[in-house]
């Protein structure tokens, strides 16, 4: 017998592997499929952020990028203003715990009337005028009076 | 690869090549049964990415390649090589005890050699592979291959000579 035929006589001779080999490669299969799956599915979802990295990019670009010297413009932009109430505080009796209905008149009072209904003043500006709304009854009374400030 | 039938089929078409190969390799049955599991798995991940994609042509090329670079890390942390006392023999020869005697010789013989002519022996003579072949998976030129394996052939010859000559005159056979 050549060499040749020895080693092909072994190589018949010697087993391949156990049976259940077949049967942990099917479980290994299935487990990376889905896996890959998994993957696939949350790549997937995520196909816009490409996208978007490159317009952030392009924004931070826009954003950052030295900018020609020029006189800087003031600043005209209409400051945005807005009201805010304090609750309405009774001025008679018998107004405690009524709606607040009737004719509102805005007016303008000392700011230290507002220590009167318990509300915190800086004494400093106790000589300041603030505005007021005053709700007036039917007969002309004033009822109630809230305070307005103003604030950006 | 999505069809699991398919993946089963590769794996009997290919398993007892490459279990030969990296238990001859080896010597140990458990190795050749890890690195056999560790290169389909890995062959599967291969193909798992390469969806819809060209490649995958020649899986036995690619499991052989893997199998061999799993044996030669686990050479690097072991490096001697032992030859377990079980010896893998299909029961039919049990029955013939000269082959099996002649077997046991011939597999100490080409554990014995040392790794590189082992290779090409294993991968040419048990396998049948051509040299084109072999030479893909070793990473070498075809002519290294040739020559690896005409000295592997010399060297098994001598060994098994001198407790064979008597019952089983060797032929040596030199490629071209």
């Amino acid at each position: 017998m050549t060499p040749q035929e020895l080693v092909k006589e072994l190589g018949r001779a010697t087993p391949g592997c156990p049976p259940e080999m077949e049967q942990r490669l099917r479980l290994l299969y299935r487990a990376e499929l889905d896996q890959a799956e998994k993957s696939a599915a949350a790549s997937s979802r995520f196909w816009w952020w490409p996208g978007l990295a490159v317009a952030a990019a392009a924004a931070a670009l826009v954003f950052w990028a030295p900018k020609p010297t020029r006189t800087p413009a003031r600043a005209t932009a209409p400051a945005v203003l807005q009201e805010v109430y304090t609750d309405f505080y009774a001025l008679d009796a018998g107004a405690v715990g009524m709606a607040p209905q009737g004719t509102v008149m805005r007016v303008r009072v000392p700011r230290a009337t507002m220590r009167q209904f318990g509300l915190p003043v800086n004494p400093e500006l106790l000589s300041d005028r603030v505005d007021a709304e005053v709700l007036l009854g039917q007969e002309g009374t004033a009822r109630a009076i809230r305070f307005v400030s103003t604030v950006h | 690869m999505r069809d699991e039938q398919a993946f089963i089929a590769l794996y009997r078409q290919h398993q007892r090549g490459l279990y030969r190969f990296v238990y001859h390799m080896t010597g140990n049955a458990h190795t050749a049964e890890e690195v056999v599991q560790e290169a389909f798995v890995t062959l599967l991940r291969k193909s798992v990415t390469l969806l819809g994609k060209s490649g995958m042509t020649d899986e036995r090329a690619y499991l052989f390649g893997i199998a061999r670079n799993l044996v030669h890390r686990g050479w690097e942390s072991a490096p001697a090589l032992e030859l377990s006392d079980e010896i893998p023999v299909a029961p039919a020869v049990l029955d013939d005890l000269a082959q099996a005697e002649r077997e046991e010789a011939v597999r100490v013989a080409i554990g014995q050699l040392p790794q590189v002519y082992r290779e090409a022996v294993l991968l040419c003579d048990m396998e049948e592979m051509s040299y084109t072949e072999a030479a893909r998976i070793l990473k070498c030129p075809v002519g290294t291959v040739r020559s690896r394996l005409n000295r592997g052939r010399q060297i098994l010859v001598e060994r098994l000579r001198s407790r064979f000559a008597d019952q089983y005159p060797l032929v040596e056979k030199r490629s071209v």
